[in-house]
């Protein structure tokens, strides 16, 4: 389950007390905010700037997301390495080297690039963890029907489906445990292990088919779907704390990119750089 | 007016050559509680998805007839006003709830009736309450119980204030206390005679007294009989068991008096219905009872009980943890004999299929050894242990990897490099015991239930193994379909194999199994002969656990064998009543 990674964190913090659209805007201008950047040292000071408000802003302890934080260093190193041994400039003979590893050039741009991008991944992974474990489902739901409009349908069925995925991991589970006891295994070449797997897959196929047609009459007889408006047990608004949340989220963008700007590290924004 | 008016009746699912029920008429007045029989496949389910208006307006097939709800048709109406006046609760506990949270689910129905959110509140409180969930209102769906789950779903169709109740089998995948605490909610719901309540069920015990009518399917689908319980089960009791419907034990037992006393001419007036009725109608006929013949039958029994003593599988200070924390299992320590047959039982939760899990080998105990034949089961090839060791698994579907059910049942045949003429032959016996010789060409997944859960064990069978485990066996099934399956396990004992079942089902455990541990949060709490933990009210009641009819009939009836023991068969009760 992806949970191991990322879920819902319960307590009290500023995060936890934001409209879930609102924060879901911030954090999606925070992405491109930091993706923007392609110098390694701004890049750090917005790392820096996560960092703080994971502790402070959302009030998680780094033991609580040290599973999320494990998969997030150890992704932003590898691109980080891979990075600085092989971007393209390292293979240009007129670029000079900064310095060489096993007889392989590292440039200034590769250096500059890996670690930029490096960061930027860890910056990005953490953004996404504040998020998910600020933010419960359910009301995060609530708010974008609310909120944002999103139709209902479309919104509460998502809901409903994920509400599934751990019955249907704990069915594959039993399907390949049934089969380990028969004393059936697959050969040891690919080919029937795939084989093998798109049989118990349709096992699992044909129990959620029948599973959602139940779900399905369910659902009708709760008169989902039957207006194309509803009311709504946890009325989610937008506050005046929303807004300034959202004002203050981009003046923190500028007020970075202006004194990086300033002192002379940022010389420009790049896309995918 | 009546306030349901069902007139002429029929629907066929498209795609299907007949039709699932032709020809339905009847009417039910206000605060009426009506049972629905009738074997499986005989359209009871499509029966009650009319009465909401699903069909015909969500599903494709032919509709003709009428059905009228306080005199909306519901072929014309809106869904959301019908669905309003009709709540139906379903078979399935996983899949009718819709929302994360306890009161959110609740709530839901609401929302989309556009309720206004101070009445919700109200409405959501009130519901939780009257099903017993208000504590529990800010948990997780996924974490309650099976049980719970059924309360959740009967309160999130209270909710929107239905005038009818339909119960669409609501305990068949539930143990028998949470059974039995949906039952003690029907009765209440019954006693404030506010609703009009429709129920599908197979386990009727529990339901008999509070039964106004009965409506009685034949397999076709078309409507046999309607009128009081006892007329119909009286009138039609051939036909009755011929479909494999469930009798009330009562009942049964007082036909069986019957058939003894006919030489003596004895009839019995009534037929009971209820346990309490029961006593009633017996109480005359023990007048006579002396308690001469006990010990000879009783010791007769315990001779047969007797075999062989050889240690097949012994397990040694067993525990198990998921987590470093929380012990699902502590500390077990018991031994199985060479053609025992075994009932796990307890309530769910307490760790039975974990424990048959350590047994075969799926999972590893935390500490503690499992011996099979002296042999450590760690130490042993799982392929060996498959081979002397089947183990049956809830869900028949679960195991199907063929498109013929020949194929499924070769398949492990033909991985272990058999030649061809010996798997033709061993897989035509096998269907053949299990009576789907005729179903060989057909694909597993097309087989109706109870030929699935045949196929099931069939495929467990192929290596002959001597200790056979069957988790649940007769989870979600028919009257009949169980039957079928406890006759297998039967005939598999007395053919000389072990057999270890995990069941809820205490009918057939007190009639058919000579040993039985009661697990309860882990530990062992019993282990030992299954008539005599019978005889043990207290822990039974401490275990959520729920003796046998007999008992109970026979101990109100302060009916008993010499030495003070309770029967606990029919056979037992019936001897005694003599």
């Amino acid at each position: 389950m992806p949970e191991i990674f990322f879920r819902y964190i319960e307590k009290k913090s500023i995060l936890h007390s934001i409209n879930p659209s609102i924060k879901l805007t911030a954090v999606l201008i925070m992405f491109v905010a930091v993706t923007l950047v392609i110098d390694p040292i701004t890049s750090l000071v917005f790392l820096f700037l996560i960092i703080l408000s994971t502790r402070f802003l959302a009030n998680l302890k780094f033991r609580e997301i040290a599973t999320a934080l494990i998969l997030s260093i150890s992704t932003a190193t590898f691109i980080a390495i891979f990075n600085i041994l092989f971007y393209k400039t390292n293979f240009v003979p007129e670029i000079p080297a900064v310095f060489k590893i096993a007889g392989l050039k590292i440039t200034d741009a590769a250096l500059k690039i890996g670690l930029s991008r490096g960061i930027r991944v860890f910056s990005l992974i953490n953004l996404s963890v504040i998020f998910v474990s600020t933010t419960n489902v359910t009301a995060l739901v609530d708010s974008l029907v609310q909120n944002i409009k999103i139709p209902y349908r479309i919104a509460y069925g998502t809901l409903v489906a994920y509400r599934m995925i751990p019955l249907l991991s704990d069915e594959f589970n039993q399907i390949q445990a049934s089969q380990k006891i028969r004393g059936i295994l697959p050969k040891k070449n690919i080919k029937s292990k795939i084989e093998f797997f798109f049989k118990q897959a349709i096992a699992l196929m044909v129990g959620s088919i029948r599973r959602s047609d139940r779900l399905a009459l369910a659902m009708d007889s709760k008169a989902f779907g039957a207006f194309k408006k509803r009311s709504f047990y946890r009325p989610k608004k937008i506050k005046f704390k929303d807004i300034v949340f959202l004002i203050t989220t981009v003046f923190v963008i500028l007020i970075t990119y202006y004194i990086m700007w300033k002192i002379g590290f940022l010389k420009k924004l790049g896309i995918l750089a | 007016m009546s306030q349901i008016l069902v007139n002429n009746l029929s629907w066929q699912y498209d795609g299907r050559s007949r039709p699932a029920i032709s020809n339905i008429s009847f009417d039910v007045e206000k605060g009426e509680f009506i049972l629905i029989l009738g074997s499986s496949g005989s359209g009871k389910s499509t029966l009650t998805l009319c009465l909401n208006g699903l069909i015909p307006q969500e599903m494709p097939g032919k509709f003709s007839g009428e059905v009228k709800i306080e005199g909306l048709l519901t072929n014309k109406a809106s869904l959301s006003q019908l669905t309003q006046k009709v709540g139906v609760i379903f078979q399935d506990p996983e899949s009718q709830i819709a929302m994360l949270k306890v009161e959110d689910d609740v709530a839901f129905g609401l929302e989309n009736r556009l309720i206004p959110l101070d009445e919700m509140r109200i409405r959501v409180k009130e519901s939780l309450k009257s099903v017993g969930l208000l504590q529990y209102k800010d948990d997780i769906t996924s974490n309650l119980s099976g049980g719970m789950k059924q309360k959740l779903s009967l309160a999130s169709m209270l909710a929107p204030m239905p005038n009818i109740l339909i119960f669409d089998e609501p305990t068949s995948n539930l143990d028998p206390k949470s059974s039995q605490d949906l039952y003690d909610l029907m009765h209440q719901f019954k006693r404030l005679n506010k609703y009009t309540i429709l129920a599908i069920e197979h386990k009727l015990d529990g339901l008999m007294d509070i039964v106004d009518r009965v409506l009685l399917l034949n397999p076709d689908g078309t409507l046999l009989a309607d009128g009081n319980p006892r007329d119909v089960l009286k009138k039609h009791i051939s036909k009755i068991k011929e479909y494999g419907i469930w009798i009330p034990t009562v009942f049964w037992i007082g036909m069986k008096i019957e058939e003894k006393y006919k030489e003596q001419n004895i009839q019995i007036e009534t037929l009971p219905l209820t346990i309490n009725e029961a006593v009633n109608t017996f109480k005359p006929l023990i007048k006579s009872y002396s308690g001469k013949k006990e010990k000879e039958i009783r010791n007769k029994k315990i001779k047969k009980r007797e075999y062989k003593k050889v240690n097949q599988l012994e397990i040694k200070n067993l525990s198990f943890a998921y987590t470093d924390e929380k012990y699902v299992l502590k500390n077990l320590s018991f031994s199985v004999d060479k053609g025992g047959f075994l009932a796990i039982v307890g309530p769910n939760g307490s760790g039975k299929t974990t424990l048959a899990k350590i047994l075969i080998g799926i999972l590893k105990a935390t500490s503690g050894t499992v011996f099979l034949y002296g042999k450590d089961i760690l130490s042993i090839d799982p392929v060996e242990i498959s081979k002397k060791m089947g183990f049956v698994f809830q869900n028949p579907e679960h195991q199907f990897l063929s498109d013929t059910v020949f194929n499924e049942v070769a398949l492990s045949l033909g991985l272990a490099d058999k030649p061809e003429n010996f798997i033709e032959k061993r897989v035509n016996d096998i269907l053949k015991q299990f009576e789907l010789i005729e179903f060989k060409e057909k694909n597993p997944f097309s087989l109706s239930q109870g030929q699935k859960r045949r196929l099931s064990v069939a495929t467990m069978l192929l290596w002959d193994q001597d200790i056979l485990i069957f988790d649940e066996p007769t989870f979600g099934q028919d009257f009949k379909n169980s039957q079928q399956m406890w006759n297998i396990l039967r005939e598999l004992n007395s053919i000389g194999k072990t057999i270890i079942v995990i069941t809820h089902d205490m009918g057939f455990v007190s009639e058919l199994t000579k040993k039985i541990i009661l697990l309860f949060e882990g530990e062992i709490k019993f282990f030992g002969n299954t008539f005599d933990l019978f005889q043990k009210r207290e822990l039974l009641l401490n275990s959520n656990l729920m003796e046998p009819i007999q008992t109970t009939l026979a101990r109100k009836l302060k009916l008993s064998f010499k030495d003070g023991i309770l029967p606990t068969t029919i056979d037992e009760f019936l001897y005694l009543i003599n």
